[in-house]
């Protein structure tokens, strides 16, 4: 268990006390700024290993003093295109995919540009602006007969401060300006336009985050975002899109220098459809939801033979309804997300289920069994991810738990390893058979810290039905889980663990270092666990609040300050 | 929908393994940069990865006169090559196989080695890097991996430095390519992105037209190299090297921009398609997509677009079905991980060996299509064919998947079985044996880098001499 993250020390939670006031942010950037001075190492991008230990709890690793530069992703390219340009041609789709490591597509460590994904960009300019070009040449504010170099100019300083989500500077503007002269000597002035609108989308500013920060005059010593990143920060992690005009205004006149001020633009982004996408975004991924699809989950017609795609985007369509609802609706989300029996069915999943009411496609709230169904955890969709194509897993599932809902990362598998199970043998449970696990200790390492768990889940089959039997034999589906903070390790069904995940200590840190994460496209480190406490602390206090945490993320010190400009 | 064909007007069609003439190939050898007339021909690195595994014994070549081991047999779950050296050539194709009887005396199978650093799961992104994975996504290749060496060796002067594709290549678990550490070289799935991107110039009439488009492609990349330099004062180191690695992405871009493409001589393939659903990324779908990835290899190589290409069939632990061969359960669930008393299950890996030995002959007959010199492109080429795990169900990682075809003009003598000593201790809980790295330090040879070891040093004896001619 050496590898195991845990839960910071009390110490750290004195820290967290004063919960977004200045004078906590202060106090913890006195720390980060220090850090960057005795380590210069220490912002090289490197936090993306996966078994970073709770252990050295050292200032090197500070929080602040990480790489700021964030490259756009895929889904964020095309929204910000969309909300730029009103385009909907979603070019990003055929880029190469975003590295999903830590669980998500936004983690700066592994953002590169490979020569294949900077073609793409070029490529995709080209298409776009090849489009867009004559609406934007027909709203110039300029007469035909002044179509001139200051006619673009006005054009690049005002498009390019939307597409560059800040003011360009004059050389940029300059540069800009020497590639509209050397297009339009030969192809005019329409063309030049439509070069220097596509230089715009392949330069860093469009495509990558980059913040280079200012001094906060009253707090010498200290930095922030400039108001312009500020608003580039909150509109990317809330919309996962570039800022709209009123950010944009209250980046002009410099509102957004003032954290309050960040917290209430951030709940006015919070009650938008955008914030409802980026949060179904990262439900898809921390939950696995995205992979309740037909390539990632196939079943054997002869064991299974109900399985069918349309099935199973029901349960996917179930899984992201209830999850969303959890998230927006339940007050204690936390609480409804592991112990709810109050679902959404269509009347192929109703049927499924066993339960009265909807009779269409559409989507309907539904009522389940109250001992069979609470929570995320006994619903057919994820019960059927992890599973094998012909019966369960209850490795898969083990390993849901251990590495999506604690947090705890696994041990590589030994060097001799063989992943080979036993001969399958007539009137064999899964129990049974996976219990070799145990006896072969090169298994035993790493499957011990699975198998207890996912053994909890033999109540629900490979489809994620219900079952008293298996094999002719009674189903036991007694469970243990340890290094969960809970009171006793062992439950008996998938039930029972979803209460017991529901106030688990252990459960409330994941979700919120699951949202750093996200919210911070960075691997947490060991000096982040003070920072992890507070949030995880505060998400305890709301009752487990989901729109809370996410706005106490915009009210870290990790989102208002920045380490000083330029500094290695 | 329409039928799916890529047509080439005089190229490559026909029967299996019929030479067509392409006459042009010859004809615009002269205008290359840096292939003087009579300058060899360029060498060719090819790799062709297949996932999760074999049914070993079926799998490998038999000793004259061995029975054919029953695919109702249980595997051996201690498959082992023999302690014995072994190098012959009167070798019986194994029953998984048998379709590379054809091209025997092209094939060599080396038996023996064992995965550098990695087992199971954990070799596939490391399978030619030769490193150890590091864990955790895109993270794993922990460096270089072969084709990309030996793409900066032979890539300078084509169009491409290197090619990527797949057929139903997730990212799960990282690429099989990559260009150094934490920088992977993802592959395209999607046959028609891949001919948009590589054969965009091909066949161009209007040459005018070409010439413009990469004057404002370098006027845009200048631009915004240019840009960035403006910013890098004012950044700290590690935002640098992020825009640094933006800006180098871009310079390569733009420094490929003039490199000549097949020129007129090159005729551009077509893809027909009455919708984008046969690219899609379907199981089902497989079947057409290995046969367009591999028509478009075998055509970017005859057009001299690049000469070094990857292809990634499945990926690790792939949840990808296989319904042509009617197998509907999946590749690593389904067939990796049943018992060796699942008669039924190993038997649909065998099945899923033939046919992946199929897809290699098939490629070894496109190579073979295309005359270059005396005789043809596959005469340049050495083609690795590997796997990231050796027994299927027991993700074994000692015996690696190893089978080369040609002979890097005349590097490698081919039509061998050949089998590696094992001798000395275990290692690390690893049976006495070679390393895979062993293998890929000597293809480096084979491409003409005359470096002493490849991936982990530790790892990296000698080359396997045993192997050249």
């Amino acid at each position: 268990m050496a590898n195991w993250r845990h839960l910071g020390s009390l110490a750290a939670l004195t820290v967290a006390g004063n919960f977004g006031c200045q004078a906590s942010v202060d106090e913890r950037s006195d720390t980060a700024a220090g850090a960057t001075t005795t380590n210069p190492a220490s912002g090289a991008g490197s936090g993306g290993s996966a078994g970073v230990g709770g252990a050295s709890t050292t200032a090197v690793d500070s929080a602040i003093a990480q790489a700021v530069v964030r490259r756009l992703t895929r889904r964020e390219y095309n929204s910000t295109l969309h909300e730029l340009l009103a385009d909907t041609s979603q070019p990003a789709n055929a880029f190469l995919p975003d590295d999903p490591s830590l669980g998500f597509d936004n983690t700066v460590a592994a953002q590169t540009v490979s020569p294949v994904l900077a073609e793409q960009y070029l490529n995709a300019a080209e298409q776009v602006a090849r489009v867009a070009a004559p609406a934007l040449l027909a709203q110039l504010p300029c007469a035909a007969s002044s179509r001139d170099t200051a006619c673009v100019e006005s054009f690049v300083r005002n498009f390019g401060q939307r597409a560059w989500r800040r003011p360009l500077l004059d050389a940029e503007v300059t540069r800009l300006l020497g590639v509209y002269q050397a297009e339009s000597v030969d192809g005019g002035f329409d063309a030049g336009f439509a070069l220097t609108l596509e230089t715009l989308l392949v330069s860093a500013p469009f495509l990558f985050r980059i913040e280079l920060g200012e001094p906060v005059p009253e707090s010498p010593g200290h930095y922030r975002p400039t108001a312009f990143e500020m608003a580039t920060r909150l509109s990317y992690l809330m919309w996962g899109s570039m800022p709209d005009a009123e950010l944009f205004a209250r980046a002009a006149d410099g509102t957004l220098r003032v954290p309050a001020q960040v917290g209430a633009q951030a709940e006015r982004l919070l009650h938008d459809a955008r914030a409802h996408d980026t949060v179904a975004h990262f439900h898809e991924q921390w939950l696995q939801l995205s992979s309740i699809e037909p390539t990632h989950v196939a079943k054997d017609a002869i064991v299974y033979p109900e399985a069918s795609d349309a099935l199973l985007t029901s349960m996917r369509t179930e899984a992201e309804l209830f999850v969303a609802d959890a998230f927006w609706n339940q007050p204690s989300g936390l609480s409804a997300l592991f112990t709810s029996n109050a679902s959404f069915g269509d009347a192929r999943l109703a049927a499924f289920y066993g339960v009265p009411g909807p009779t269409g496609a559409t989507f309907e709230p539904v009522t389940l069994s109250a001992s069979e169904r609470p929570g995320l955890l006994t619903r057919a969709g994820l019960l059927s991810l992890f599973a094998h194509p012909d019966g369960t897993s209850p490795t898969k599932r083990g390993k849901f738990v251990r590495t999506r809902l604690l947090c705890q990362p696994l041990p590589p598998p030994p060097a001799n390893v063989k992943a080979m199970l036993p001969d399958r043998l007539p009137g064999q449970t899964t129990r049974e058979r996976v219990a070799a696990h145990k006896t072969d200790p090169t298994c035993a390492a790493c499957h011990n810290l699975l198998d207890p768990i996912g053994l909890g889940f033999e109540q629900y089959d490979g489809l994620g039905h219900f079952r008293a039997e298996e094999a002719g034999k009674l189903v036991d589906a007694s469970g243990s889980i340890d290094g969960a903070d809970v009171p006793s390790p062992a439950f008996v069904g998938a039930a029972q663990l979803g209460q017991m995940l529901a106030s688990s200590a252990t459960v409330r840190s994941c979700v919120a270092r699951q949202w750093f994460r996200f919210a911070y496209g960075r691997e947490d480190v060991a000096a982040d666990e003070a920072a992890l406490s507070h949030l995880a602390q505060a998400f305890a206090e709301s009752g487990g609040n989901f729109p809370k945490l996410l706005l106490d993320l915009t009210q870290m010190p990790e989102f208002l300050e920045r380490t000083a400009p330029g500094v290695p | 929908m329409k039928p799916l064909t890529l047509n080439r007007r005089s190229l490559l069609r026909g029967a299996a393994g019929t030479a067509l003439a392409l006459p042009w190939l010859e004809a615009m050898q002269p205008e290359r940069r840096g292939l003087a007339q009579a300058a060899k021909a360029p060498k060719r690195f090819i790799v062709f990865m297949t996932s999760n595994g074999t049914f070993p014994e079926r799998f490998w070549p038999m000793l004259p006169g061995q029975a054919e081991y029953p695919v109702d047999k249980p595997p051996s779950s201690a498959f082992f090559s023999g302690p014995s050296a072994l190098d012959i050539t009167d070798h019986v194709m194994g029953p998984s196989l048998k379709s590379l009887e054809r091209y025997r005396s092209d094939v060599t199978f080396v038996e023996g080695l064992n995965s550098s650093g990695n087992v199971g799961h954990a070799h596939w992104s490391c399978s030619l890097t030769g490193q150890h994975n590091e864990g955790g996504g895109y993270e794993s290749g922990g460096g270089i991996s072969l084709d990309q060496q030996i793409a900066n060796h032979l890539g300078a002067d084509t169009k491409f430095k290197s090619l990527q594709l797949g057929v139903l290549n997730r990212t799960d678990g990282g690429p099989n390519s990559w260009f150094g550490q934490k920088m992977p070289a993802l592959a395209e799935n999607n046959p028609k992105r891949v001919f948009d991107r590589v054969f965009a110039e091909v066949g161009a009439v209007d040459t005018t037209a070409v010439d413009r488009l990469r004057r404002q492609r370098k006027s845009v990349l200048d631009a915004a190299v240019g840009q960035i330099g403006d910013l890098r004062t004012q950044l700290g180191a590690a935002d640098r090297a992020k825009l640094q690695n933006y800006t180098d992405s871009l310079r390569e871009v733009e420094l490929r921009l003039t490199n000549a493409t097949g020129g007129v001589h090159c005729e551009k393939p077509s893809i027909e398609t009455g919708s984008g659903e046969a690219w899609e990324f379907e199981s089902s779908n497989a079947p057409l997509l290995m046969k367009t990835q591999l028509d478009l290899l075998a055509m970017s190589l005859a057009c001299d677009l690049t000469r070094v290409i990857t292809l990634s069939f499945g990926y690790s632990a792939s949840s990808m079905t296989l319904p042509w061969l009617g197998i509907n359960t999946t590749y690593h669930d389904g067939l990796s991980h049943a018992p060796d008393n699942d008669a039924g299950a190993q038997a649909n890996l065998a099945k899923a060996d033939e046919w992946t030995a199929q897809q290699f002959v098939s490629l070894i007959e496109r190579l073979k299509a295309i005359p270059e010199g005396d005789g043809t492109v596959f005469d340049n080429s050495v083609i690795l064919w590997t796997n990231e795990m050796s027994k299927g169900n027991s993700h074994d990682a000692d015996n690696i998947p190893i089978v080369l075809a040609g002979t890097a003009q005349g590097f490698f003598r081919s039509g061998r079985y050949v089998r590696l000593e094992r001798k000395g201790e275990p290692r690390n809980g690893r049976p006495p044996g070679r390393w895979t790295n062993d293998l890929l330090v000597t293809l480096q040879h084979s491409m003409g880098i005359d470096a002493p070891s490849f991936g982990d040093p530790t790892e990296s004896t000698a080359p396997l001499d045993v192997l050249k001619a």
